[in-house]
């Protein structure tokens, strides 16, 4: 049951996305989030939900953060990604450390996120090295949101930041979250900061379960509109029953798993694992039959379809990593470890 | 039953794989992808080097299969300059074989399909352009979508409506060739494909366009079926595209696994996802050729041609997706992301898997009827 406060939240981000980022979306896509916009999304506090009053946050519920995450993941999921990327990581540091090393409006603009290598966990570069109280280190894609500051992790859960590193500018395209920039880094002999530890958290199972429902929410939205509209041998696609059928089922999907991660009860870290898995995969196949919907129009860009499709594939393959969260899952579901050799 | 190839036709393969893992580098790919730019000089030099014989429908098929398998974009758009001659090879007269085919033929031209309409794509009878007969020609008029070699293409075999149906809404249509140059013939490229970034795609506009009659294809009152008789034709050609891309993704993913050392490959879900891929492959592949046996010897079945465009589509999709699952951000930084993003064309283009299914199922009552 949501409070007054929370249905207030709720509609002023819907109102947020209606007004901010519909109209840019596809710009978004083609250009990357513009600065303009971050600082309309730190004006509305919208990087500062999840952290406590001491910090300046809202402290809002991870229910409700959830939900916002997913609502903004509708409209844009690299917008979503950043405010997930900002609160549920960057502002955990901050918490973490002393202000000479971490400013709030510092790290706001100032953070590159490395890759999950095959098999890793995320913020683990592909390669890193320690001589002489520096560090050298490569990554196949970071995200950046901002300039020039690289934050990674050891295997031991210790983060640091590395300022002042240069990247090499995405050449082609990123497969997905275009609105965030991204690019390959390479590090050699720097001075770095350690600043703070952080542990499984950063599997990041609920924001990644509440942004794969955005995208699953958007692309099968998007599909049952175009399928009361498009018709084909004279009858709209919806009167199609492997249509209607195929949509409805992902619709009824994506409404249980919505219940399940927004509800009052608070979930546990196995419950957020299972979700995720389940959304991410949710994600993919909404995204799927929303470009098959939609025919050739799924396939440009214009009708902001395929991007949820290429968004599903990098949650899957790049910001989660379907093998390690299962083997996780496995030790969950027997106790112990389970499911390698 | 003998599943192999002959030796003349395993040769002609090896000379199309070799060219196009010479030619196709990995720059080359990228930067058609990136720039959405068509690859003019890769298709003259695939013409130099013999890979582009209409005459021949085996080696048109080994050639989309070979070169689809190193790159998608690129295989696609050296392999479609003749798309919808079959229509022309089939139903046009000598006069308009020798104008429009020869050329083509030759490497010196490049045709296009226009069927497909902003409002209809899967609805071939319902489309709304128009060739009204005016003395010594028709006047056309109306608008194509998503035309496979739209703004590079000079002519295409078009699809128009020159009657009013009577009670079957396919009649009353025919097939023309019209040139790119008529006057109120215009295009605009259709730019943020999802994949095949390479290929031409455009938006056709016909406002007015004055073709001559003898243009006509056939008969007049006949177009649906000469287009559902290429379909079924083409559709051989895009199972191949299927079998290609996967292909073409198996291997880039067997690479990977093996370079990621630490025994990876040998993990079982990697070995059993890696047996899923190869059997779709190895089943598409036979049900592709079987299709294509039937039609290369005129005895065509267009329910197994319906079903290796509809299993090879979905199988290079499976491939695709299952190769970025597994190789996470290795994947999504190599020319698999674009793999993945070029396969998905397959389930659309051509009759969407829904219709093929809807196609076989219909050959199959007719059968047990």
């Amino acid at each position: 049951m949501m409070t007054d406060e929370a249905k207030v939240l709720i509609d002023s981000v819907k109102q947020f996305c209606n007004d901010e980022i519909d109209r840019i979306s596809l710009n978004i896509e083609r250009d990357g989030i513009p600065p303009e916009l971050s600082k309309k999304l730190a004006a509305q506090g919208f990087y500062a939900l999840l952290p406590g009053e001491k910090m300046g946050g809202a402290g809002i519920s991870p229910q409700l953060y959830f939900r916002i995450l997913s609502e903004f993941s509708v409209h844009s999921p690299s917008v979503a990604l950043q405010v997930s990327m900002v609160n549920s990581l960057i502002m955990k540091l901050v918490e973490q450390v002393s202000s000479d090393v971490l400013e709030v409006h510092d790290i706001i603009n100032a953070v590159s996120i490395p890759s999950v290598p095959m098999g890793s966990m995320p913020l683990i570069p592909d390669t890193i090295s320690f001589s002489d109280h520096k560090v050298s280190c490569t990554a196949g894609i970071a995200a950046s949101f901002g300039s020039d500051s690289l934050l990674l992790r050891n295997k031991d859960g210790r983060v640091i930041l590395i300022n002042e590193i240069s990247g090499e500018q995405w050449e082609d395209r990123p497969l997905g979250f275009r609105g965030i920039r991204q690019f390959r880094i390479s590090v050699s002999n720097k001075s770095f900061e350690e600043v703070g530890k952080l542990g499984d958290e950063l599997y990041f199972d609920g924001e990644i379960s509440a942004i794969a429902i955005g995208i699953a929410r958007g692309a099968v939205s998007k599909a049952i509109e175009y399928s009361r509209v498009r018709n084909t041998f004279n009858h709209p696609l919806k009167d199609y029953g492997p249509v209607a059928f195929s949509l409805s089922e992902l619709h009824s999907s994506i409404g249980i798993l919505e219940n399940f991660l927004y509800s009052d009860q608070e979930r546990s870290p196995e419950d957020l694992l299972r979700a995720k898995i389940m959304a991410v995969s949710l994600a993919k196949q909404a995204s799927r039959e929303s470009v098959q919907v939609h025919g050739g129009y799924g396939y440009i860009e214009d009708f902001g379809v395929e991007r949820y499709y290429r968004d599903s594939m990098m949650l899957s393959s790049v910001l989660s990593n379907r093998l390690e969260d299962l083997s996780r899952l496995a030790t969950c579901t027997y106790s112990e470890k389970a499911g390698f050799l | 039953m003998d599943f192999e190839f002959t030796r003349e036709l395993e040769d002609f393969r090896k000379k199309v794989r070799e060219f196009a893992q010479r030619e196709f580098t990995p720059e080359l790919a990228r930067r058609h992808d990136l720039e959405e730019t068509y690859p003019e000089e890769l298709r003259k030099k695939s013409v130099r080097a013999g890979l582009f014989d209409p005459s021949d429908p085996w080696k048109t098929l080994i050639s989309v299969e070979e070169t689809c398998r190193v790159d998608p974009g690129l295989g696609i758009s050296v392999t479609t300059p003749y798309f919808g001659g079959e229509v022309l090879m089939l139903f046009g007269s000598d006069k308009l074989k020798q104008k429009y085919l020869e050329p083509v033929s030759k490497g010196e031209a490049i045709m296009g399909l226009a069927v497909t309409e902003p409002g209809g794509g899967s609805d071939v009878a319902g489309i709304k352009t128009t060739a009204e007969r005016k003395g010594n020609n028709y006047v056309l008029n109306g608008s194509k979508m998503f035309i496979t070699n739209g703004t590079i293409a000079d002519h295409f075999v078009l699809l128009a409506r020159t009657s009013r149906p009577d009670d079957k809404r396919h009649h009353g249509l025919s097939t023309f060739v019209v040139e790119s140059s008529y006057p109120g013939f215009s295009r605009n490229k259709i730019k943020g494909k999802l994949g095949v970034r390479a290929t031409d795609t455009a938006e056709l506009t016909l406002n007015n366009v004055e073709v001559p009659a003898e243009n006509l294809i056939g008969e007049e009152g006949k177009g649906f079926y000469y287009i559902m008789t290429f379909f079924n034709i083409s559709r051989i050609y895009v199972a191949a595209q299927g079998i290609g891309i996967a292909q073409g993704i198996m291997d880039r993913f067997m690479k990977m696994i093996q370079d990621a050392g630490d025994g990876f490959s040998s993990k079982e879900e990697v070995q059993l996802a890696t047996a899923e891929m190869a059997m779709r492959i190895e089943a598409s592949r036979l049900l592709t050729y079987k299709a294509a046996s039937y039609l290369f010897q005129f005895k065509p079945n267009p329910a197994v041609t319906s079903m290796a465009k509809a299993y090879a589509s979905e199988t290079a999709v499976f491939a695709a997706e299952k190769a970025m699952e597994i190789g996470g951000s290795v994947a999504a930084t190599s020319d698999l992301e674009r793999m993945f993003r070029d396969a998905r064309i397959l389930e659309i283009w051509e009759g969407t898997s829904e219709v093929e299914k809807l196609i076989i199922a219909r050959m199959l009552g007719r059968e047990a009827a």
